[in-house]
């Protein structure tokens, strides 16, 4: 069989867009309010060493994803029954960026519409990307990502007159553990959720090191997450940051110069619908993936339109409103804990300890 | 509504499940299959406004009792 391949460039521009996922439009580490700046620079320091394990991982087992490297590493019973969770887990994570995308449509963007509707096209994207393969999705992010960037950058620059830099103080004010706690949460949240990158970058095709890819990707991130929670901050202000459910859309409706350019918040829905699309995708690909290994199918793509419409209609029963879906976010990193932390962190001590006593073949690319 | 789903499922399962019969990927089929009857009932459920169960509240629950977070909304 001819494995799907996309090119580095690809999947690192893959790995940004996923990163920036709707967590940026929710606003990242929101209790922390004034601090969040802070907290994205901490989040991004604690992600180091677990992007260290993701890495080693693909390293150690070139051109392999996580379900193989289980099924290696563990055996093929043990190996299955852990596999279970990296499918839960992209599964029910494609569900929730669904389901905010619904509720960002329902609450800010088109109140009149059925929360289904604008999922199910989200849905039937992601399904459509999925049959087309891997490649297809490396190629939609090569061209969605300079999109974003344009939007990004020139929202900043029309946002210029409206920063107060008095709205950072006070720096730090209710201590360190807040931040701390902040940080955690952007760890969880975006930044250790590339562990489903252990399902797509085996796909890519280049002799270049795995840590270069997670390395360059965070090292945007940061970039942009700082960049765009100084500006939350700098125009909303620590309480309205706090507040406000999709604070990057409040801030840029605020745009208006000369009364001709304003109105532009659209533009800030449209970077969201992409990348939020991306993240579902990536989430719908790694689900299939998984089950297609489970139960020993000849292509993930027959699974890939039930597969996508269960996690609609998946997202649309698991909140019962936006408050629901609030404070889920709030108890996610500790959710997401065993998946992201855990988990890999096992798999790569197992798969360490095997390796070197020679039990196991590694660094093979299939 | 629940017209149009199984409008919208007959035509799922002409183009998606039958050639995988045809082309006798048994396994393929029989999950796919599965997959199906399952997410046809959930929609058909949905259209007659049934409240499904939502797995997030046992997971909320789980989790909350755990590190012993209070159900707050802020």
């Amino acid at each position: 069989m001819n494995k799907e391949m996309m090119s580095a460039k690809q999947g690192i521009y893959l790995l940004i867009l996923f990163m920036i996922g709707s967590n940026l439009f929710m606003g990242l580490a929101p209790s922390t309010k004034s601090d969040a700046w802070i907290a994205v620079i901490v989040g991004t320091v604690m992600a180091v060493p677990m992007f260290f394990v993701y890495a080693r991982l693909l390293s150690l087992f070139k051109g392999r994803d996580i379900f193989d490297i289980l099924d290696l590493v563990f055996g093929r019973v043990l190996g299955r029954i852990i596999a279970l969770a990296y499918i839960w887990y992209p599964f029910h994570l494609g569900a929730m960026v669904i389901r905010n995308l619904g509720e960002f449509m329902n609450t800010v963007a088109m109140r009149d519409t059925p929360m289904l509707l604008p999922m199910l096209f989200i849905g039937g994207l992601g399904i459509w990307v999925v049959m087309g393969g891997v490649e297809l999705l490396g190629r939609c992010s090569k061209v969605f990502l300079p999109i974003v960037v344009i939007i990004m950058v020139i929202t900043t620059l029309l946002i210029i007159p409206y920063l107060d830099f008095e709205n950072f103080k006070p720096v730090m004010y209710d201590g360190i553990f807040p931040v701390l706690n902040g940080g955690f949460e952007i760890f969880a949240f975006p930044l250790a959720e590339t562990v489903l990158f252990l399902v797509v970058l085996s796909s890519v095709k280049t002799d270049k090191s795995s840590y270069r890819f997670y390395f360059f990707g965070l090292l945007i991130f940061g970039a942009i997450g700082v960049l765009l929670t100084l500006r939350n901050i700098m125009v909303l202000g620590d309480d309205m940051v706090g507040v406000v459910y999709f604070p990057l859309y409040e801030e840029v409706s605020r745009i208006s110069i000369g009364e001709f350019i304003q109105r532009i918040e659209v533009s800030v829905a449209t970077t969201f619908v992409i990348t939020a699309f991306v993240k579902a995708s990536v989430c719908l690909y790694a689900t299939c993936i998984g089950l297609s290994k489970v139960f020993g199918l000849t292509s993930y793509r027959s699974i890939a339109v039930q597969t996508g419409l269960l996690m609609v209609l998946f997202a649309y029963i698991l909140f019962e409103n936006i408050m629901d879906m609030i404070f889920f976010v709030s108890i996610y990193p500790y959710y997401a804990l065993p998946f992201q932390v855990l988990l890999p962190v096992i798999i790569l001590i197992v798969a360490e300890i095997r390796t070197r006593t020679g039990l196991l073949p590694a660094g093979r690319r299939s | 509504m629940v017209i149009v789903v199984i409008m919208a499922y007959a035509l799922i399962i002409y183009w998606d499940l039958i050639p995988l019969y045809r082309q006798k990927h048994r396994r393929d089929f029989g999950v796919n299959l599965a997959l199906t009857l399952l997410t046809l009932a959930i929609a058909i459920l949905i259209s007659f406004d049934v409240t499904l169960p939502s797995p997030s509240y046992p997971i909320r629950n789980i989790i909350t009792s755990i590190i012993g977070k209070q159900v707050s909304y802020e």
